[in-house]
């Protein structure tokens, strides 16, 4: 059974404290993978403003979401429609396609500059909806909001590994950053047994910050295999590794697999929504343990490479099926 | 004729008909094609009962439109539509109505028609008035003889391009080709200064077959010199223009060129036009990318690889709704 802890970030703001609070992250992160942060700054009027416009757009007419789909199937921006991705064929897994429908935006406008010209896979043009008007807006405070608070998180975490404070701003500092918002229609009936509402997977970047709407259904594996809920805590965000930091960090935490499921009980089952910041570092950024880190055979990356075949495997079944 | 838009007569040698098809698709992407086989009874019944079929009152053409939260073109559809849409190109309302049928909205044919991935209601079922008496046969008929002739163009297409002549056999074996009748009613009003029966476009799959009646009115972009040049209307004879899908395979080579049908002088305001256009579309599942043979080694292709169902989806997505 995984126990989350919930992590206050008030407390950082006092250099006396800031220790402790790095110490219960290397916890976290060593033992769950995912901890539940409070105090984290993000002004809760703005959280519930891009709820309500992602609500507003999944509301609308399939033919009218329709039109914000990528030609490039290559493409992660823009809106996927229920049946078109299965998260667990990232991980060669096979499942039937998960029960959800997203919309995907990232950095809007994007710099013209060499470096995002050249990493221009991880930077394509946003597709936004005519509905809701101020979708583009909202969706780039959001993620001004969100760059802010991982900027707060990551400094604990280079303290928690031994390192000073800004050690990874040179590595994300022109993140490969993107937001996914993910609707979970309401089902009238239990899915098959190899159908998720998002299957089985784990994060391919640094950390994940994700809000939901409070509807249950976040399992995460432990060790032994088994799936423990990850209860939503009220103002917090889920925060969790992903592979790359894992990396960075030596294996030291945990890139968790965790998966999402109906809330228990009887069918039927309500809608669910959440807000996934999905960060990675830069594209250029070299993924290998970090200093003081078990270092053991581990063959160096680029993140931008270890994203690409991860993405490329996961929409395949836009072109491959 | 000039040799921008030649006539073809397919009785002729496959060969030099193949030569001749190459010439026309880098010129203008059109030609005329006579000498097909198809019973011209056929063709002059299509048309009667299409006809017959819009001439109805708008008020009984209503009840054949797709419910509202329907996906794709089936059926009527009457609303201000603007096929100039997705080439950014603001113009006013096309003065056109449409009606649409495909193969797979007939009984039993989508669950068998390799559209894994597609959304859940994107192949609903046809739509058929139930006047004129005997609509749904001669359609049948005139889109099994339409299929007919599209097999043999894009085999001759195939030689056209140096390919073996079943090169595209295996990305258009499950076809997912709409036939829509264009319906351009009487002109009562002044058209706006840039209003057209219908808006330049280029058309999105494979090849259109358009049997035209003798009204008049397509032009043909001629980007030598910017001029819109005039297609005839030859009776007997089809218009056959390549498509977006067909030109990335190409990479260009081919073009996909834009036309347009035009307002007719006062005098001939109103008569009615109509005219049947096939609008033959790949696989939902076919990957469409640039011909080996269409591209220098070392040069990148001009457009990212794209799946054909998601192109039609999007197009029809932004044109439509």
């Amino acid at each position: 059974m995984i126990t989350v802890p919930v992590i206050d970030l008030t407390a950082a703001s006092e250099p006396t404290d800031r220790p402790a609070v790095a110490a219960a992250i290397d916890k976290a992160l060593s033992t769950a993978g995912f901890m539940a942060v409070t105090g984290h700054g993000v002004d809760s009027a703005l959280v519930q403003r891009m709820f309500a416009a992602v609500a507003e757009f999944f509301a609308l007419p399939l033919d009218e979401k329709l039109r914000s789909t990528p030609l490039d199937p290559s493409s992660p921006r823009g809106y996927s429609y229920v049946g078109a991705t299965a998260q667990a064929q990232a991980h060669d897994a096979t499942t039937a396609p998960d029960l959800n429908e997203t919309f995907n935006a990232g950095l809007d406008p994007v710099p013209d500059t060499p470096y995002f010209r050249d990493h221009r896979e991880f930077f394509a043009p946003s597709i936004w909806p005519s509905v809701p008007a101020g979708l583009a807006d909202i969706w780039s405070q959001y993620l001004a909001a969100m760059d802010a608070l991982t900027g707060r998180i990551l400094a604990l975490m280079a303290e928690a590994l031994g390192l000073s404070g800004d050690y990874f701003t040179p590595l994300v500092d022109r993140s490969m950053a993107s937001i996914t918002a993910n609707h979970y229609p309401a089902l009238e009936a239990e899915p098959d047994p190899n159908q998720f509402r998002g299957g089985a997977h784990t994060d391919y970047g640094t950390i994940t910050l994700l809000a939901t709407d409070g509807v249950p259904g976040l399992q995460l594996q432990d060790t032994d295999g088994t799936w423990s809920p990850a209860p939503d805590v009220a103002g917090a965000f889920h925060v969790n590794t992903g592979d790359m930091l894992s990396h960075w960090s030596g294996g030291h935490w945990r890139s968790t697999w965790h998966r999402v499921v109906p809330p228990s009980g009887t069918p039927p089952f309500p809608e669910r929504t959440s807000i996934a910041y999905f960060h990675s570092p830069n594209a250029d950024a070299l993924i290998q343990p970090l200093p003081g880190m078990p270092a053991g055979d581990f063959e160096p990356f680029a993140a931008g490479r270890y994203l690409s075949a991860k993405l490329a495997k996961f929409h395949s079944a836009r072109t491959a099926r | 004729m000039s040799a921008f838009i030649p006539v073809i007569d397919l009785t002729r040698s496959r060969q030099s008909n193949a030569v001749i098809i190459d010439a026309a698709c880098r010129e203008s992407g059109f030609l005329v094609v006579s000498g097909h086989g198809i019973d011209p009874d056929l063709v002059s019944r299509t048309h009667e009962i299409t006809l017959a079929l819009f001439q109805q009152p708008d008020s009984w053409k209503l009840r054949w439109t797709p419910p509202a939260d329907a996906v794709g073109l089936r059926g009527m559809h009457l609303t201000p539509s603007n096929v100039s849409a997705p080439e950014n190109v603001t113009t006013a309302s096309d003065l056109c109505q449409l009606f649409t049928m495909s193969r797979l909205g007939e009984p039993g044919v989508a669950a068998s028609a390799g559209l894994e991935g597609a959304p859940d209601g994107w192949y609903s079922a046809n739509i058929w008035p139930d006047q004129p008496t005997g609509l749904r046969d001669v359609w049948l008929e005139y889109y099994a003889a339409m299929e007919t002739l599209s097999s043999e163009l894009i085999r001759l297409f195939a030689l056209g391009l140096g390919l073996g002549e079943g090169h595209f056999d295996e990305f258009v074996d499950e076809h997912i080709t709409n036939l829509t009748a264009n319906f351009y009613p009487p002109i009562d009003e002044p058209p706006l200064d840039d209003q057209f029966r219908k808006g330049p476009h280029s058309d999105w799959g494979t090849l259109t077959i358009l049997s035209q009646d003798g009204t008049g009115g397509l032009e043909v972009f001629d980007r030598r010199d910017s001029t819109w040049v005039d297609v005839p209307a030859i009776a007997g004879a089809f218009v056959v223009n390549i498509g977006d899908l067909m030109a990335a395979w190409t990479n260009d080579r081919w073009q996909s060129t834009k036309h347009r049908v035009r307002v007719p002088p006062p005098a001939r305001r109103r008569i009615p036009r109509v005219s049947l256009a096939f609008f033959h579309h790949p696989n939902w599942n076919a990957l469409i990318e640039c011909l080996p043979s269409c591209v220098q080694p070392g040069d990148a292709p001009l457009h990212p690889p794209v799946t054909a169902g998601a192109y039609l989806m999007n197009r029809v997505a932004v044109t439509y709704t």
